[in-house]
């Protein structure tokens, strides 16, 4: 299964040699999109290190700058005030619903049905429309700065932020309709693709595919960051650890992400929405490991400086390239439909996978 | 009484230039005549279809469809009036590519496959009751030559899968044949109740049946017209059941190597196949041409047949338009749950309608029902068989059902 | 007077499909004028007031059992390079003349027609009532060996997978 193939995982080779019908040995073969990001964030100031980093994780650019960002925060001993992290957890949020219904459209591609992909495109199209109006990029925000974020909100982004909820949390049933209560769908994926808890434990499975494996763990409520210690959610988890129990995982925390949101509007502060540096600061020597809960799972990155004003090591630890070891053990004589829909499943993209 | 199974389109035709120029058309004309009819409306019923389609589609997706072809004044007046002159543009596109046989081919085949799927189409619509009395030729082996006929629809895959010179795509091909043909069986079985209802193959008598029995046969044989429903949905190729096209995401489909009017031909003759087998479950257990709720006149008059004629397409339009949001509700059925689905339950399921249909008829002899009759015993019949297939449920998982 | 045209035209139909079937180089085409003689034979079924049993002969034949020949042809690995011998002819002229005065000899001896002259119609009907009626035991003798080759062939399919469903 070639580089190029109509379904949107990008550009992942899988190598299969099959017996018929069925797959006997799976070999993924990352690289494809390769493009030395960590070599390149050696060569910029830190500052500019951050447009570098959007392009990590295209569909969740938030996500992939913070974890940069405070790494660089935790080395430079920098605390942004509380606005930037109310608002940094807002980004978050609204990040991991774009991510995760384009998840879902996509997954349904793979499965066969078409029709649930323009559903979920329209409504990420509303929350698009958000991020545009607050850091004027619908992709790669580049918002996410050390010690806050590049721009204020306003009132009027709050507003349209819960006016968005407000007519996009009634949906969310609309979708699982289409799919949950259809034979076809859960003979294709109940009991497809398990992913038993010590399997989780050998690879650093984490996010939601550890959460469908019955392991209540979330970065956000372990090692919370930005606001989340002041927050309330639950974490959903399922025991299955089959694809099917991977999608209710995402789609239960879809409501979560709404219910953040809207206890973010509630609670928000006013004041500085970022410190005063200077474009070009010197972070002290030292190294430093921080990671947060991306919508694919635990996005870590190791930071080094040697004291000047650009890194000295940048190394990002991505859920998706961890994930796409298991492959070679899952794909074992499974049929050809099933392997897209176990690949799927992950919620795996590969720009995060070959930086 | 006048016997409304005698005549055929063809005697009409003899009839009509008869009295109006007194000449006696040889009977291979008139053949012929009929045949380009025929070929025509396939052609046109085709278009028609595509466009309605892919506006369906676009309905269901929250979308408008193509909208740019055709007049824009009827564009901007509403979705359903835009872009009337896409499948015309698309066919004519398709007309203007290059036919390209590629050299390691074997041309024999590859040629012959779309040639044939059309061949077939054609041949099976021969006796499809369009009108009272108007079907090309009402043979009295009716529903049978369609089933028939239809059957080498299966040698067209074949033929187009081995032509394509890549194993993958020849597998792709046989998977297809295996699925049709497993599909043939509760196909047959499904139509063999009304077949013991109306006492005999022809359609034209099936329809007239269903006036004796003063019902639609779809009630005493429920079962059989959802399972016919089914396989001829699998029998067709299309989602849920479109493993062949599907397989051309990951390696290529049996039709990758066609192009330009090949490919269309074998487009043509799915959405031709629709139709057809939309229009055999109409005629077989909707009722076909007879209107409900008004008795068949004695004698045929021109707007009875007209009227019959509509009544006829919108049954038909109708199940199409199911099998048309059927595919754009559902994901994709894996090729063994498949075979599972009919053998096990489909096949079991048909030879219990033939029992029910059995009982019916055998009622209707002895106690001379009329339909209300008819209908009330089909429909215990049919709440016993639900609570009996509740025996059979399938599990849920356990978690799905917390959240709201 | 059609009936003799059409009478011609499929005999033609038939009689060189079955040639090319025993001589065709290419097995696969072989295959394919096999379908073409069981289709040219169901035509002259039909053209003998007989269009149940043509219908029964596309169907099965044609769209059943000549599709499952194809699927050998298929699956077979160098279908191209199998070697067809071609030395056998004087037995083979020799089998043929052996055949061709059998059937000569049956068809000029035969009674074609009854004693009364008149002509029997045969339709679906009288096929089903002698099936259900008269030739009854036949008729389910038939569906159990049916019946008994199909639980064969699963079985075999079974074994030949080593357990694998």
């Amino acid at each position: 299964m070639g580089p190029q193939h109509p379904s949107t995982h990008g550009v992942l080779r899988l190598v299969l040699k099959m017996d018929g019908e069925r797959v006997v040995d799976c070999d993924p073969v990352v690289g494809y999109l390769h493009r030395s990001i960590e070599k390149m964030a050696e060569n910029r100031t830190f500052t500019q290190v951050i447009p570098v980093t959007d392009r990590l994780d295209y569909c969740t650019s938030m996500t992939s700058n913070y974890v940069y960002v405070l790494a660089v925060e935790k080395l430079a001993d920098l605390t942004p005030p509380p606005r930037a992290e109310y608002i940094r957890v807002i980004m978050t949020e609204l990040n991991r619903i774009a991510s995760h219904l384009l998840w879902y459209g996509t997954f349904c591609l793979e499965i066969g049905a078409t029709t649930p992909f323009l559903y979920s495109f329209r409504d990420r199209e509303k929350v698009l429309d958000l991020f545009e109006s607050a850091c004027g990029a619908r992709l790669l925000y580049n918002y996410i700065r050390i010690g806050g974020v590049s721009q204020d909100i306003n009132q009027a982004f709050l507003d349209r932020m819960i006016e968005f909820l407000d007519y996009w949390e009634p949906i969310i049933p609309e979708y699982e309709q289409l799919l949950d209560e259809n034979p076809i769908f859960y003979n294709r994926t109940v009991g497809v693709g398990i992913v038993p808890l010590e399997m989780c434990r050998h690879y650093g499975v984490s996010g939601p595919n550890v959460r469908a494996s019955g392991v209540a763990e979330d970065v956000r409520r372990d090692d919370p960051f930005a606001a989340y210690s002041e927050l309330e959610f639950d974490i959903p988890v399922e025991k299955e650890c089959d694809v099917f129990a991977r999608y209710r995982v995402r789609m239960r925390e879809l409501r979560e992400s709404a219910r953040i949101l809207r206890q973010c509007f509630e609670k928000i502060p006013s004041g500085p929405h970022g410190l005063p540096l200077n474009y070009r600061f010197k972070v002290p020597e030292g190294e430093t490991y921080v990671h947060i809960e991306s919508p694919r799972g635990d996005i870590g990155c190791y930071l080094a400086s040697s004291g000047g004003d650009m890194p000295w090591r940048c190394k990002f630890r991505t859920p998706s390239f961890v994930h796409i070891q298991l492959f070679k053990k899952l794909l074992e004589g499974v049929l050809i439909p099933d392997i897209m829909a176990i690949c799927a499943s992950f919620d795996i993209v590969l720009p995060e996978t070959d930086r | 009484m006048f016997d409304w199974v005698q005549l055929s389109g063809g005697d009409h035709i003899l009839d009509f230039v008869t009295r109006s120029t007194g000449y006696q058309l040889p009977g291979i004309v008139i053949m012929l005549v009929m045949l380009a009819l025929i070929l025509g409306f396939i052609c046109v019923s085709s278009l028609v279809l595509i466009w309605a389609e892919r506006k369906v589609a676009a309905r269901i997706q929250n979308r408008v469809g193509p909208m740019m072809t055709g007049p824009r004044k009827w564009a901007e007046f509403s979705m359903w009036t835009g872009g009337l002159l896409q499948t015309a543009a698309d066919a004519i596109k398709l007309l203007l590519k290059e036919l390209i046989i590629p050299s390691k081919t074997d041309a024999v085949p590859f040629i012959a496959a779309p040639i044939l799927i059309v061949t077939v189409c054609v041949t099976a619509f021969v006796v499809i009751p369009f009108a009272p009395s108007f079907s090309v030729s009402d043979l009295n082996i009716g529903v049978v030559h369609v089933v028939a006929i239809s059957s080498l629809t299966v040698l067209s895959i074949v033929m187009a899968g081995w032509s394509s010179n890549s194993k993958y795509s020849l597998l792709g091909g046989l998977r297809s044949a295996a699925q049709m043909l497993s599909y043939e069986i509760p196909l047959i079985f499904a139509l063999l109740g009304p077949i013991l209802l109306a006492g005999g193959l022809s359609m034209q008598k099936m329809v007239l049946a269903q006036r004796e029995y003063g019902c639609w046969f779809a009630l005493p044989s429920l079962l059989g017209f959802l399972i016919y429903y089914v396989a001829s949905i699998a029998e067709v190729n299309r989602p849920p059941f479109d493993i062949p096209e599907a397989e051309s995401e990951l390696v290529a489909g049996y039709v990758s190597e066609y192009s330009g009017m090949m490919f269309a031909m074998f487009f043509l003759a799915e959405f031709a196949n629709m139709f057809l087998v939309c229009s055999v479950a109409a005629t077989v257990f909707l009722g076909g041409w007879m209107v409900p709720f008004m008795a068949v006149p004695d004698q045929p008059t021109a707007g009875y047949i007209v009227l019959g004629a509509l009544v006829f397409f919108a049954k038909t339009s109708f199940l199409v338009f199911i099998m048309m949001w059927i595919r754009w509700t559902f994901p994709r059925v894996r090729p063994d749950h498949l075979m599972n689905l009919g053998w096990k339950y489909l096949f079991p399921l048909s030879l219990l309608n033939l029992v029910i249909c059995a009982g019916v008829a055998v009622l209707k002899d002895v106690y001379h029902l009329n339909g209300w009759g008819i209908s009330a015993v089909s429909v215990v019949s049919l709440l016993l068989v639900v609570l009996l297939l509740q025996l059979v449920r399938i599990p849920r998982p356990t978690s799905f059902l917390e959240q709201a | 007077m059609s009936e003799a045209i059409a009478f011609y035209l499929l005999s033609a139909m038939v009689l060189t499909s079955a040639w090319s079937v025993v001589r065709n180089e290419n097995l696969f085409h072989a295959g394919l004028s096999l379908i073409v003689c069981f289709v040219g034979v169901a035509g002259i079924y039909v053209n003998l007031d007989a269009p149940f049993l043509g219908a029964m002969q596309v169907l099965i034949y044609a769209g059943a059992i000549a599709v499952l020949l194809l699927f050998g042809f298929m699956l077979t690995h160098d279908l191209m390079k199998v070697k067809q011998e071609r030395n056998q002819h004087a037995a083979g002229i020799f089998g043929a003349l052996l055949m061709a005065s059998l059937l000569i000899g049956v068809i000029l001896n035969a009674q074609w027609f009854p004693a009364s002259g008149q002509l029997v119609k045969f339709g679906v009907e009288s096929l089903a009532s002698r099936y259900m009626k008269q030739d009854l035991v036949s008729f389910e003798v038939v569906a159990v060996l049916l019946l008994a080759s199909l639980i064969g062939a699963v079985v075999i399919a079974r074994k030949e997978e080593g357990g694998r469903e």
